[in-house]
């Protein structure tokens, strides 16, 4: 009986290798990147991103959007040259130069999912040099043997030599680039301190055991375009007051009535979207576990994985520079510092208020920049897409289910209100900004065609 | 050995589909619900973790005791990690293996959804 189970079992995994790479195009020579039916390794990579931005310290939110964004950029610019009349992002992201990546050699042949293969691990590397720990250094080499094992398959020496080549020239380029952004090893001192904080009435003040604020200089990076640092601020948020009657105090009241008598639905709310107290891959993690999650269920090839995890990537990391600039802006009171000194003591959260200021919310505003690029890449622009987001479920969560992207996002922002984190005008204006980030990436940058 | 569980798990539920639904279904939802309970602990410690900090932010309580409570509930957190990850990625080789051989198409993977929930009623109280 166990001798049958043992043959069963071996049959089912044979049965189960094909099934998970069905649509794998390893033993041809593939043309373009949209030649690559599968891009499974791809989702595997970013899969990947998330564990290590959990695992490896300093990968506050904005630390975390830089390390997808670059991850993104280089996997798209990786595999650019090898799709015909595809623009590349070198020459139209800022301070990108035009010739940063080298041209790739005339007449001969390159395999373009080993290049990206090669970029992909040897970008997450470089990002993540100092602080990785050697179970996830380990993790990203075992990743790129097995892929690029796998993708070798029928390929000519002298081709993977080449791919491998130039997946790594690729990467270095696109890490250069990063050098000088401002962002570089901040994940070595992320509150980035010292720092000398503003004195007002309404100021922001330590909300826990944290005593400085979060990344107060990110600002001052650069983003990948500078139109969604200047034109995505938001208006001023309600003049602080402490006077009942006053708008501000209103906003605050709200959050205390709202956190009082919430139900268990809004809580499971405020947990689902602040992912995991002590582990979580931040905000733009889920939301890039989000991408990962609908590009498999449309079976996307590599040159459309591509586009989407790079649209994704330069609109979060610029909508946490974006963010940060109007959080250290206005350097705002969080809900819970202000509910304990003007309305109730004994006030306390759904979920531990995080370590910065409170106006805008980032969840919000990356999560905005996440419909508006899901809009544009998987609906006819209405938004309009049942969704059902399964990528919390392995943490103990239910699914969540969506008609539309614009409700996942408003979801997402909502539910810093239900966990008293955040006062609603932080959450609608933080969508604002973010839709303006998602669009700017969505019709200002040029992308190839793709379907 | 998570694949060859993985395995036994498909193989025993060859017959009809309206059983695979039922027993995949009762499949996730047992680890969905290991997981479940360890989110539990994870937002307790957490909540257990910045009261105390309240605590002593705000001079309430015994500064030794609170720091020393302190030490220990933070020492309790990578021991939970490590077992949130061991149960995340069982969860996530598990789903991802169902769905790539029995529920590739949308429909079949919202059936799934609820044969888990409705699963989850009975296996997770």
């Amino acid at each position: 009986m166990r001798l049958f189970f043992r043959f069963s079992a071996l049959f089912m995994l044979l049965l189960l290798s094909f099934a998970c790479n069905k649509n794998e195009d390893n033993g041809s020579i593939a043309k373009t990147p949209c030649d690559y039916n599968d891009a499974l390794f791809v989702r595997e990579w970013f899969a990947l991103e998330c564990r290590i931005v959990k695992e490896t310290p300093g990968f506050f939110p904005p630390q975390a959007a830089r390390a997808f964004g670059y991850t993104g950029v280089a996997l798209y610019e990786s595999i650019a040259q090898g799709w015909p009349g595809a623009p590349r992002l070198a020459g139209q992201l800022n301070g990108f130069a035009a010739n940063a990546v080298p041209l790739i050699q005339n007449g001969v042949q390159y395999d373009w999912a080993l290049v990206a293969n090669a970029t992909l691990a040897d970008i997450m590397r470089k990002l993540f040099e100092k602080n990785i720990t050697p179970d996830n250094l380990n993790r990203i080499n075992e990743l790129e043997a097995r892929w690029q094992g796998e993708l070798s398959n029928g390929l000519a020496q002298d081709v993977i030599e080449r791919s491998v080549s130039f997946g790594r020239i690729a990467s270095q380029s696109v890490f250069e680039y990063s050098l000088m952004d401002g962002g570089h090893e901040a994940y070595l001192n992320p509150f980035q301190t010292p720092y000398t904080w503003p004195t007002m009435n309404g100021a922001w003040k330590p909300t826990g055991a944290v005593p400085n604020p979060l990344s107060p200089r990110w600002m001052n990076c650069r983003p990948f375009m500078m139109e969604n640092l200047l034109e995505a601020q938001p208006s001023v948020h309600p003049a602080y007051s402490t006077d009942p009657n006053s708008e501000f105090y209103k906003a605050a009241k709200e959050v205390y009535d709202i956190v009082r008598n919430a139900s268990s639905e809004q809580k499971e709310i405020a947990r689902f979207w602040a992912d995991d107290p002590f582990a979580t891959c931040t905000p733009t993690g889920h939301t890039f576990n989000i991408l990962t999650q609908l590009l498999e269920e449309h079976d996307a090839d590599l040159g459309y994985s591509a586009v989407a995890y790079a649209r994704l990537a330069i609109g979060e990391n610029d909508a946490f520079i974006a963010c940060w600039k109007t959080k250290y802006d206005y350097f705002l009171i969080r809900p819970v510092s202000y509910i304990k000194e003007n309305i109730d003591p004994t006030f306390t959260t759904v979920i531990g208020t995080p370590p910065f200021p409170a106006y805008t919310s980032g969840h919000a505003t990356e999560s905005a920049v996440g419909s508006r690029i899901f809009t544009d890449l998987f609906t006819n622009g209405d938004g309009f897409y049942p969704f059902t987001d399964r990528t919390q479920m392995q943490f103990g969560f239910s699914v969540r289910n969506f008609d539309n992207f614009n409700k996942m996002a408003e979801e997402c922002a909502n539910s810093r209100l239900y966990g008293g984190i955040h006062y609603d005008f932080d959450n609608q204006n933080g969508l604002k900004m973010g839709r303006a980030i998602g669009d700017n990436v969505n019709k200002r940058l040029d992308w190839p065609e793709i379907q | 050995m998570k694949r060859y569980i993985v395995l036994l798990l498909l193989l025993g539920a060859c017959g009809h589909p309206e059983d695979n639904l039922k027993q995949d279904g009762e499949t996730l939802a047992t680890l969905n619900c290991r997981a479940k309970k360890l989110q539990d602990e994870r937002f307790k410690l957490a909540d257990d973790i910045r009261f105390a900090e309240d605590s002593l932010l705000e001079g309430k309580g015994d500064t030794l005791l609170l720091k020393k409570r302190l030490a220990v509930l933070n020492g309790q957190i990578e021991g939970l990690h490590q077992r949130t990850r061991i149960v995340a990625d069982s969860f996530t080789l598990v789903m991802g293996q169902l769905h790539q051989a029995r529920y590739k198409e949308p429909a079949s993977r919202k059936a799934l959804d609820t044969a888990v929930q409705n699963a989850l009623s009975v296996l997770c109280k």
